[in-house]
């Protein structure tokens, strides 16, 4: 008896059988969960399961230019603008990526085939006390103080760059309005 | 009737044009050319006033480069950054002229020294002008001349200037307050280093007008200035 048992149960169609009642179990259960039809009646309820994954959002914005204007000769040049970051990740921290566009993104502005450099500091504040320099195209450590309730910072900023040129550079430099574009990608904190 | 006026012509059809009007017609074609010239002023001025406002909007429009990221798992900013350098120079390695008191010699006195000029300019096509002036103590002194004078003595010695482009006397004599143009053989170093001195300024006083004045101290500050030509 357990020999024929054994090959009932071993049997290629109670096989089968077993794999389709399974899936089909799986699938109206699956289906089941997701979603519900309703009862045809006077009124009738169904409901869909809603699933959205919100990824971590960051926005710099209230960029502005950076102008010089002419050098007088004497000192360094530096300027640096506030602006705003925001996250929707509740640690309100972000790293931030600058490239310039010198040769291998280095921080350089140009006359024709003149370059002079500059560093770039960044700043979790609006100021530029105890700002950190940047390496260009490397990411930064991780920044805070992200606001993280609105896009615009609420029009008060939270964050700053500065640019310094400095004296030995613009003396050893040709004459020319040297120009360059300076690119910050912020991203969240890993 | 003004049918053959160019404008009419060119609102009304040749054939219209030609057509014999009957009297009850005319009053209608005369409003009609009328209206069409108040018409063709009235655009011609708004076109006008179109194109100035479009213009006023232009210049008006900021100059904006920056721009601000999108919000995203990565936000990118971009700032664009402008400094203007213009052709700098500098003179450096300035030294007092002290000569020893002056006992007669017939050579008068003569001193110079070599002295550093900057520049950012390429050597290529530029070049750069000295000028120079004199101030000395007694007011009474000789104007737009290189002179020290003694305010005690109410007397001033008058002095010659010469400037060499590189190091070493054997410049070109200098003209009170006149530019002497043409100038080359900068460093592109600020202070000359590794290149070393490349001007020479030299002073020469006469045994004439040394002799001319009474025994005193005579002091005067002389100026330089350089600039890119």
């Amino acid at each position: 008896l357990s020999v024929r048992i054994k090959k009932l149960i071993f049997s290629p169609k109670l096989f089968f059988l077993a794999i389709f009642v399974i899936s089909t179990l799986l699938i109206s259960y699956t289906f089941l969960l997701a979603t519900s039809d309703g009862e045809l009646g006077a009124t009738s309820e169904g409901s869909a399961d809603m699933t959205l994954e919100i990824a971590r959002l960051v926005r710099l914005s209230n960029m502005a230019d950076v102008a010089f204007g002419q050098y007088s000769g004497s000192g360094d040049l530096s300027a640096d603008r506030d602006v705003c970051v925001w996250t929707n990740d509740a640690d309100a921290t972000y790293v931030v990526t600058a490239t310039g566009d010198g040769e291998d993104s280095a921080f350089t502005v140009s006359a024709a085939a003149e370059l002079l450099a500059y560093t770039v500091y960044w700043n979790d504040t609006a100021s530029t006390d105890n700002n950190i320099l940047l390496t260009a195209n490397q990411v930064s450590a991780a920044m805070g103080n992200a606001n993280t309730s609105s896009h615009s910072c609420g029009g008060v900023d939270n964050a700053n760059f500065q640019v310094i040129i400095n004296q030995t550079s613009l003396l050893a430099s040709r004459p020319g309005t040297y120009t360059g574009v300076l690119t910050f990608v912020v991203a969240p904190a890993p | 009737l003004q049918c053959t006026e160019p404008l009419i012509r060119r609102q009304w059809k040749p054939k219209q044009v030609s057509e014999e009007l009957s009297p009850k017609q005319q009053p209608i074609f005369i409003a009609k050319v009328v209206w069409a010239r108040k018409r063709r002023a009235i655009m011609k001025t708004f076109i006008k006033l179109l194109i100035v406002a479009i213009t006023m909007l232009l210049y008006s429009l900021p100059v904006m480069a920056a721009s601000d990221g999108v919000a995203g798992e990565t936000s990118t900013g971009t700032t664009d950054i402008t400094v203007d350098i213009p052709p700098l120079v500098r003179i450096s390695g300035m030294e007092d002229i002290e000569p020893a008191p002056y006992t007669g010699g017939a050579g008068g006195i003569d001193e110079d020294f070599d002295l550093c000029v900057y520049s950012n300019m390429a050597a290529a096509g530029n070049s750069y002008d000295v000028t120079m002036t004199s101030t000395s103590p007694w007011g009474g002194a000789t104007a737009d001349q290189f002179r020290i004078s003694n305010n005690t003595n109410e007397q001033e010695i008058a002095y010659t200037v010469e400037w060499n482009d590189e190091d070493g006397t054997g410049g070109s004599a200098v003209t009170y307050n006149t530019p002497l143009t043409g100038q080359t053989g900068w460093s592109n170093d600020v202070d000359c280093d590794g290149d070393g001195d490349n001007a020479n300024l030299r002073v020469q006083m006469t045994q004439t007008n040394l002799l001319a004045v009474l025994a005193g101290e005579y002091t005067g500050t002389l100026t330089v200035v350089i600039s890119p030509e």
